[in-house]
């Protein structure tokens, strides 16, 4: 950085107080979250916001996470291979514009630009329509081509910078002297600009590291790098492991930068050292990339699952019985993996839709049928559940857990009861009410409230988006994952939330009721359904018979809190939990219930309807 | 009048200036002159108020200006890269000070184009900086300062930055112009033909402190310094010790060389050990033998150097040392005389040549 | 054809043209898309509710972007007439941030500003407030994310045209009786519009794409056009109102491409974002 002021600054240009003050609180600004955050990783509370004591659990509890470090090593595979494919390509585009002269360089050169300040949904959405349409399978691969597009023209700009003050007399002279084209590239030009092509690949790697948008769009399963891990753990709320991930992070981030820096200022540490330095760094890198810790097996099971919906210490006793490697991908709605599917993302095996999705996946043949005599304990399914409206040939499913929509509130802040829909339209609880984050759930409270049946009329769904609308000023936010970290922050006093989550409230502090609603509530029942592309079918109907052990599904019922079909599994599961109504609901007729349904066109509207009170 | 009382700047350590104390008076052409890193740019920096200053006092016209803000300084500087406002124009950048000063449109309009006539811009007046040459920026520099009429202008090696012939020429249109405006210039150079052709007083400066200050001719004539006297132009120097001095005459012994005389200076205290220095085109190489009133030393040539004007000799002394003489060619040719490397000559020089510096 | 140049044209100018085609053709049911012309998608986008969006959207950038420069231009100011030593430890604690995650950066905020968050406890320690005020999930929650997201871009440019200005310039005008008010006016201020121009576009566009930060620290109604289209690609499977939105936003970026051209050419300046 070229100093200005070759002479002390005695007439205090910019120095006033209150520049100083802004300044310095503009950087407190900056500084204060990460602090924050590297303070609270230490923490020994589940929650970001007490402190209860010095620890390292969340450091452990990442070390043993299987899925951040296959993150992290697909983010730096990305990162690495998109950096080099990046500066090859940034060095030739550099080399085209500063030495030739062509028709459209111009344009070229103006077309350069674009890519550095598009937005990056723009990127995301564009990436994605191409690779949809030409069928090219999402995942690594799609994303490197990704960040390579929007990595290389800044990598070109920079170095360009280089190129462009490089006297065309230096290669004439190689030239001169009987080197060839190549030879006078990679002896005389590529040393002389080296400086610019490391620092356009040190910009390349820190942008594919960072990126998450278009990563978000370009990547399918198997290709979930960091950012898109964090994201994950940000909306589901899995929050102490994230301060423990971002500390690492920003402890490495400030120790290359300080190294960095050290080496540039050092002109006396040899070349030698710099070389050893570098190959020492590729080296731990390398040995993440190729770590034989995720290579060990090639069995492998992808779940897509709602967070908080399966006991994790199954899937680690599955892993360990079987010696399957289990990934676990958290989905935020019915639509969000639908939308999965249609795209044509392969990679998922076992998925967890409700049964109007299972109806509509159907349909679309995105289901594989399952094959029932390779889960033997499929047995223990009580008959009812076997082949139910949504699919009456019970071969596309296998029912998982069944509850319903209700409502959970702080009654240190509300009083009770609460059995009505309408106090979620209550003035006085503005801020501090919070809804689903899923449309048929939201337009079924509404319709109760306004007293109709949910159906395919237009004019009634058209009310109840209206009364929606009215309801947005009240509302927290529509959120599906984080429900109980919001209440139990009390940030939330009441939401609308399902009966498992409610019983897991309820259970940890009394101050936590359940709010009935005489008005009816939406019944669900959540189905196992392997996608018609699964790479593991075998794996993923071991699982299902792994789950369906009523042993396991007891376990799991005590974890989750949602009931399970599984008669066998109810002797074992702990007579308060079976006589709790919120986990078990009495049911006589399954048939009477109101559960949410495929509306066949009518969805159309429905979305319609639903983006429409999102966008208001 | 400015006045400088006791001027100190220190940078840490560094004593940039070190107690300068200057007067300077109205209409003056003063020069600081001095090697870079002197400390000129320094005083002349907080003479305009762009540096604190770290001790002392400046006084201009009585007043007291030390901590005034540079902008109600009535000083102007013209800065030695010129600092010209690229974005605005030859006359924009001429009329900024006038424009802040909310003088009225016709008298800025009329003080603007004066100014330019009398720095010769006119018909660049639509130019913007940024095509100009180089000489022509010195001169837009000048008439933006200028223009505001202070009651001292503060240059910073304006010339510095011109190639030979035009700096040469700026500086003789500079004299003439410090003349007509009748305003004080400070002008600051490490360059001593500059100096001496521009000031009516050079202060030498050396080591952030001032070493001599007097009129251009008593610099160089009569150096007080050693440094002064090897700065300014050059000089041979000879150790020695006063042997004997009465009023206008001293004897002095340079040892393994012999005794010289020099007239016309004051009584010195006898036995003191000083420095004898003469100018080198103050000798002459002979093989006559010296008049009643020269003085004659021992040498034989050892470099000979044609300049074209001059011709330079190296002549060694017993001892090894070596002294420098310069030769005007035409007087050599007109007595006809030609000397040669190895050569044993003859060094004269008039005894009332040369300066006893006290070490 | 050189390798650059057909990468760019496989990857980003056909994927542009696809959406710009499919912005024009219907969604079928199924998630799939029918090439059949249509202006519907635009007469959509068009709409009240959308076009308010899209309005909202401007608005929210448009604070984003000024409420950053207040803040940012002091800051470079600051920085660029202090010392060496200072704009050093300056510099390295701005890129700071940068290099930590993005959404990282934003999780941090959700904590901070949270109802039972350092802020809200301090300011119930000094008795500034009785009750937690509400400080995310609504417009302050994000406008407080844009900046803090913003903050380097907009310093770092403009840092860069400050630090580039000769001292000198400002000693003339000093010198030659401005005052420092008016020097800063006339000269600083004239000089920094470069840097200053980089700075609103890398604010800008960035900000009036974004969807992460009305979701995570925005309320239920701060909604932006990056929701919008994440919405229709994800969630309502209508792709080709999706792209239609962002064919607007990308007519919306090209207007700026040029502005950003004509004063800003990242290829002359120094680059601010190095190490
Ligand atoms: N900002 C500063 N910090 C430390 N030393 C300085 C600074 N500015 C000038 N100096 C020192 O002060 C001395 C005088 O500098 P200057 O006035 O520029 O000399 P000149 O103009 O005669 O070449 C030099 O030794 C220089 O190194
Ligand atoms: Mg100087």
């Amino acid at each position: 950085m070229a100093g200005n002021l070759s002479r002390n600054n005695d007439l205090g240009i910019g120095q006033s107080k209150w520049l100083k003050f802004i300044t310095w609180f503009g950087i407190a600004f900056l500084l204060l979250p990460l602090i924050i955050l590297i303070v609270y990783s230490f923490n020994e509370s589940r929650t970001v916001t007490r402190w209860e004591g010095f620890s390292f659990r969340w450091y452990k509890a990442l070390f043993s996470d299987v899925s951040i470090w296959l993150a992290i090593k697909n983010s730096l595979t990305i990162a690495i291979v998109s950096t080099l494919v990046s500066v090859s390509l940034g060095t030739m585009a550099a080399m085209l514009i500063a030495r030739y002269s062509f028709k459209g360089k111009k344009l070229l050169q103006n077309i350069l630009y674009i890519p550095v300040i598009l937005p990056d949904i723009i990127f995301g959405v564009a990436l994605l329509s191409l690779f949809i349409l030409i069928k090219f399978p999402l995942g690594i691969i799609s994303v490197i081509c990704a960040h390579v597009t929007f990595s290389f023209p800044f990598a070109t700009m920079v170095i360009m910078g280089k190129v462009i003050n490089l006297p065309e007399s230096l290669s004439e002279a190689s030239l001169d002297l009987g080197a060839s084209r190549w030879q006078t590239f990679v002896k005389v030009i590529l040393p002389n600009i080296a400086p610019g092509v490391i620092s356009g690949a040190l910009f390349a790697f820190s942008m594919s590291i960072d990126d998450f948008v278009i990563t978000f769009f370009t990547a399918g399963v198997g290709a979930s790098t960091l950012p898109l891990k964090i994201y994950s753990l940000i909306k589901h709320g899995i929050t102490p492991s994230l301060n423990a991930i971002s500390t690492i992070l920003i402890v490495f981030t400030v120790v290359v930068l300080l190294m960095a820096n050290f080496l540039q200022k050092t002109k006396k540490i040899s070349r030698s050292f710099k070389i050893a330095l570098g190959t020492f760094f590729l080296i731990i890198v390398g040995l993440l990339v190729v770590s034989p810790f995720f290579t060990k097996s090639s069995e492998r099971l992808n779940i897509y699952n709602y967070s908080n919906y399966l006991d994790p210490e199954l899937i680690k006793k599955f892993s360990n019985e079987t010696g399957i490697k289990v990934t676990l991908d958290y989905v935020n709605d019915n639509d969000e993996m639908l939308a999965k599917l249609q795209m044509g993302v392969a990679g998922y095996d076992i998925i967890f839709p409700t049964a109007f999705m299972v109806e509509i996946m159907k349909k679309q043949n995105l289901l594989a049928p399952i094959c029932i005599d390779s889960i033997p304990n499929y047995k223990y399914i009580t008959p009812g559940f076997r082949k139910m409206s949504f699919d009456t040939t019970g071969r596309y499913y296998v029912p998982y857990a069944y509850g319903y929509t209700g409502m959970v509130y702080n009654s240190n802040y509300i009083e009770g009861p609460v059995d009505s829909w309408d106090i979620l339209w209550d003035e006085r609880y503005k801020g501090k009410i919070m809804m689903i984050n899923e449309m048929r759930e939201v337009f079924f409270v509404a319709s109760k409230r306004l007293g109709f049946k949910m159906d395919t009329s237009l004019s009634k769904l058209n009310m109840a988006r209206d009364i929606l609308i009215e309801q947005k000023p009240l509302l927290k936010k529509y959120e599906s994952n984080a429900i109980g970290d919001l209440m139990a922050s009390e940030e939330v006093w009441i939401a609308q939330d399902w009966s498992g989550s409610i019983t897991r409230l309820t259970s940890s502090d009394p101050k936590f009721k359940l709010g009935y609603p005489k008005e009816g509530v939406l019944f669900f029942i959540d189905n196992m359904c392997i996608p018609a592309n699964a790479p593991n079918k075998g794996n993923a109907e071991r699982f299902i018979n792994f789950l369906l052990d009523p042993a396991h599904s007891a376990q799991n019922i005590n974890c989750i809190m949602y009931a399970m079909p599984n008669d066998s599994a109810k002797k074992l599961i702990p007579a308060e939990i079976l006589n709790n109504p919120t986990v078990f609901p009495k049911i006589k007729n399954f048939d009477s219930i109101e559960i949410a349904r495929d509306f066949g066109e009518f969805n159309r509207e429905l979305t319609r309807a639903w983006m429409e009170v999102k966008v208001h | 009048m400015l006045e400088l009382k006791n001027l100190s700047k220190f940078y840490g350590n560094v004593k940039a200036v070190n107690q300068v104390n200057l007067t300077i008076s109205k209409g003056e052409f003063f020069c600081l002159l001095g090697p870079s890193g002197c400390g000129k740019t320094t005083i002349l920096r907080m003479v305009a108020g762009f540096e604190k200053v770290t001790e002392g006092n400046i006084y201009l016209e009585g007043k007291d200006i030390t901590n005034d803000a540079p902008n109600n300084r009535d000083v102007n500087t013209v800065f030695q890269n010129y600092a010209l406002f690229p974005n605005l124009s030859v006359w924009e950048n001429i009329a900024y000070g006038l424009k802040i000063r909310k003088i009225t449109k016709d008298e800025c309009n009329r003080r603007v184009e004066d100014v330019v006539r009398l720095t010769g811009l006119s018909g660049f007046e639509k130019r913007m900086p940024s095509k100009l040459s180089g000489g022509q920026q010195q001169r837009v520099a000048l008439a933006r300062a200028l223009v505001n009429r202070p009651s001292i202008l503060l240059l910073d090696e304006p010339l510095s930055a011109l190639d030979k012939k035009i700096a040469e020429q700026t500086r003789n249109e500079l004299s003439e112009l410090q003349r007509k405006v009748g305003i004080t210039f400070i002008f600051v150079t490490h360059n001593q033909t500059e100096a001496l052709a521009l000031a009516d007083r050079i202060a030498v400066m050396k080591d952030g402190i001032i070493e001599h200050c007097d009129q251009p001719k008593e610099i160089y004539e009569k150096p007080r310094t050693h440094f002064v006297a090897d700065f300014i132009g050059s000089m041979n120097f000879f150790e020695c010790t006063i042997k004997a001095s009465e009023d206008k005459a001293t004897l002095l012994e340079i040892p393994e060389i012999g005794d010289v005389i020099l007239t016309g200076q004051n009584k010195q205290e006898a036995g003191k050990t000083v420095q004898f220095c003469v100018r080198p085109e103050r000798m002459k190489i002979s093989m006559l033998q010296p008049a009643e009133y020269e003085n004659c030393i021992k040498g034989v040539i050892r470099q000979k150097t044609y300049l074209g004007e001059i011709t330079k000799f190296v002549v060694e002394l017993a001892g090894n040392r070596q002294i420098s003489i310069m030769a005007q060619n035409y007087l050599l040719k007109l007595s006809n005389e030609f000397y040669d490397i190895g050569e044993e000559v003859n060094i004269i020089w008039s005894k009332t040549s040369g300066e006893i510096i006290h070490v | 054809m050189a390798p650059p140049v057909f990468w760019l044209l496989v990857f980003f100018i056909v994927p542009l043209l696809i959406v710009v085609s499919y912005s024009f053709s219907i969604a079928k049911t199924d998630g799939g898309i029918s090439l059949v012309f249509t202006l519907k998608n635009y007469g959509q986008a068009l709409e009240g509710m959308y076009l308010s969006v899209l309005f909202k959207s401007f608005g929210y950038a448009i604070v984003t972007t000024l409420l950053t420069f207040l803040l940012a231009y002091p800051m470079a100011y600051y920085m660029a007439f202090t010392t060496q030593r200072q704009k050093m430890i300056i510099m390295f604690l701005i890129i700071l941030p940068f290099w930590t995650n993005f959404l990282i950066r934003m999780f941090s905020i959700m904590i901070l500003l949270g109802e039972n968050g350092l802020i809200n406890k301090a300011f119930m320690f000094l008795g500034l407030t009785d009750s937690p005020l509400r400080m995310i999930n609504n417009t302050f929650g994000m406008y407080v994310g844009f900046i803090y997201w913003n903050l380097p871009f907009m310093v770092l440019p403009i840092f860069s045209s400050l630090d580039r200005i000769d001292v000198s310039l400002l000693e003339a005008s000093l010198d030659l009786g401005a005052s420092q008010r008016q020097t800063f006016m006339k000269v600083t201020l004239p000089y920094s519009i470069p840097g200053l121009v980089a700075g609103i576009v890398f604010v800008f566009i960035p900000t009036l794409g974004n969807f992460v930060i009305p979701e995570f620290l925005g309320g239920t109604q701060n909604t932006m056009i990056g929701n919008l289209i994440t919405a229709q690609y994800l969630q309502a499977q209508n792709w080709p109102f999706g792209s239609a939105i962002s064919t607007v936003l990308i007519v919306i970026v090209m207007i700026f491409i040029v502005l950003y051209i004509r004063f800003y050419d990242p290829t002359k300046s120094k680059n601010t974002l190095n190490f």
